[in-house]
């Protein structure tokens, strides 16, 4: 027979683990939306739940099954492709919000990517955080606080679903369609501005220049006339009648925008977030080998 | 660079050592002439259960986690539930204790024991990835491979709850315990050890 002292406080982690799924289990609902497979949602407040974008296939005949079991209609109050997010709202106050982890995941930590894509409750997968990354940019131009990689295994229909930690509060939500397939978390900061955008004005604005880009080495004498910056974006294509069109040029090379650096596409893109729309700004360039500030106004993407 | 040592690990990983030498002591190989797979030590000494799908002749070999090789002969056989039941006569194998598979809880740790690609009494460690459904497979998230079959899924208390038996999409399907109980029922009689039903 197994030593019971031996083994106490193993037994004791593993009751944890499941107190963990079953407290994070109350706020976790079954999202219907797609054709194939149901997905997970995450209540946000009594009457919102955030979820997983590409989860949502049809915008109307949309339904949530509570922990409960009972089936209810919700109605999609925002969607933000760019960042895989969605809001969706039901009538009634009848869901028990996520607790939110109190302090930013940290590496190692042991965490639960949890589902619900069916009535039989929670699901759950162990891992830990296997690291987390700064900021960046999604491959539809979403420019993201940060993201998270864990070892759980996003079984089908988790995405939606909360990473919670060994006492079931939110870390972030799990998307597997996100970086290619791979799958990855959003954290928790990141997911409460989205969330607080989208469910004020129904989607998050992205700024828009219409110019292509490439990323070029600036020449020793120029780089010497911008505090030895390095890179600066060749613009190879700009778009008739857009945004850039009354100030920017083939062949430019921005190399800053509201006085900081560009020395990539990312840096570019941090600029052209929600408050960017409309609102004049600063770039910096080389044009024929001579620095100039233009200005120029992002327009929305759209 | 240095590094730390210490003689008193934590109580939860001298917890997971303990357990897994116990599960080690019940599970053995399975060979045949088609194959290798695990087994587990139920209820006494001479049975062994394992896969239908690793025991597919009626006679095997069965070798135990001491190393000790002995003849073991299928007296039972549920293919519909992958189950095939092996009598080892004058077996001394440790049986494990008894576990109910649905008072499993989503998150509950779990621990397999077997052979995977032939190295004997490999331990791997997962939770339970769901409640158990009746008359349903046992779904845990935990990494078996082939060679884990017919060997058993461990809650973390140290109970047998089920029978490794497939592995679909990452996730491990064990066969319920309380299956592996009614066919030895069928078989043997009930279990004079096995838990007081009450109604």
């Amino acid at each position: 027979m197994t030593d019971h002292t031996d083994t106490q406080a193993l037994a004791a982690f593993s009751d944890g683990l499941a107190a963990a799924v079953e407290h994070a289990g109350k706020s976790l609902v079954t999202v219907n939306a797609r054709r194939r497979f149901p997905a997970t949602g995450i209540a946000w407040d009594a009457n919102t739940i955030i979820t997983s974008d590409h989860v949502i296939e049809r915008e109307d005949n949309i339904t949530v099954v509570l922990p409960g079991g009972t089936e209810v209609s919700a109605t999609l109050a925002g969607r933000d492709p760019g960042s895989d997010i969605a809001i969706l709202r039901v009538s009634d106050a009848v869901l028990t919000p996520a607790e939110r982890a109190p302090a930013p995941a940290k590496t190692g930590q042991m965490v639960l990517a949890l589902g619900r894509p069916g009535p039989g409750g929670p699901m759950a997968s162990f891992g830990v955080v296997s690291f987390s990354g700064g900021p960046w940019r999604t491959f539809r131009g979403a420019q993201i606080a940060g993201y998270l990689r864990s070892d759980t295994t996003f079984y089908p229909g988790f995405s939606g679903g909360p990473l919670v930690n060994v006492n079931g509060q939110v870390i972030g939500m799990n998307s597997s369609k996100l970086r290619q397939g791979q799958g990855l978390t959003l954290p928790l900061e990141a997911l409460e501005s989205i969330a607080a955008a989208l469910a004020s004005g129904g989607r998050v604005k992205r700024g828009f220049l219409g110019v292509s880009s490439q990323l070029v080495r600036l020449p020793e004498a120029l780089a010497a006339t911008v505090d030895g910056q390095e890179t600066g974006l060749l613009l190879v294509s700009v778009e008739a009648g857009s945004p850039a069109a009354d100030s920017l040029m083939l062949g430019d090379i921005l190399v800053s925008a509201n006085g900081a650096a560009i020395n990539n596409t990312d840096d570019l893109q941090a600029h052209l977030g929600p408050d960017s729309v409309g609102k004049p700004a600063p770039f910096r360039i080389f044009r024929g080998g001579a620095l100039q500030t233009v200005t120029v106004t992002p327009g929305e993407r759209q | 660079m240095t590094t730390a040592t210490t003689d008193h690990a934590s109580p939860i990983d001298a917890g997971s050592a303990t357990l897994a030498a116990r599960i080690q002591r019940s599970v053995v190989a399975v060979l045949s002439s088609d194959g290798a797979g695990s087994g587990t030590a139920w209820r006494d000494g001479e049975t062994i259960v394992t896969n239908h799908h690793v025991a597919r002749e009626d006679s095997v070999r069965v070798v135990g986690s001491d190393g000790s090789e002995h003849q073991g002969r299928v007296i039972a056989r549920r293919p519909d539930h992958d189950l095939a039941i092996i009598r080892v006569d004058g077996g001394h194998f440790e049986p494990l204790e008894a576990g109910d598979a649905l008072d499993l809880r989503a998150g509950t740790a779990v621990y397999a024991v077997g052979n995977p690609w032939g190295q004997r009494g490999a331990v791997t460690a997962g939770i339970a990835l769901a409640r158990p459904v009746r008359d349903d497979y046992v779904r845990a998230d935990i990494r078996l491979a082939p060679g884990n079959s017919g060997g058993p899924l461990v809650d973390g208390h140290g109970r047998a709850v089920g029978i490794n038996t497939m592995i679909n999409g990452g996730m491990a399907l064990a066969v319920p315990g309380y299956l592996v109980d009614a066919m030895l029922d069928d078989l043997l009689g009930p279990d004079p050890t096995g838990p007081v039903a009450t109604a």
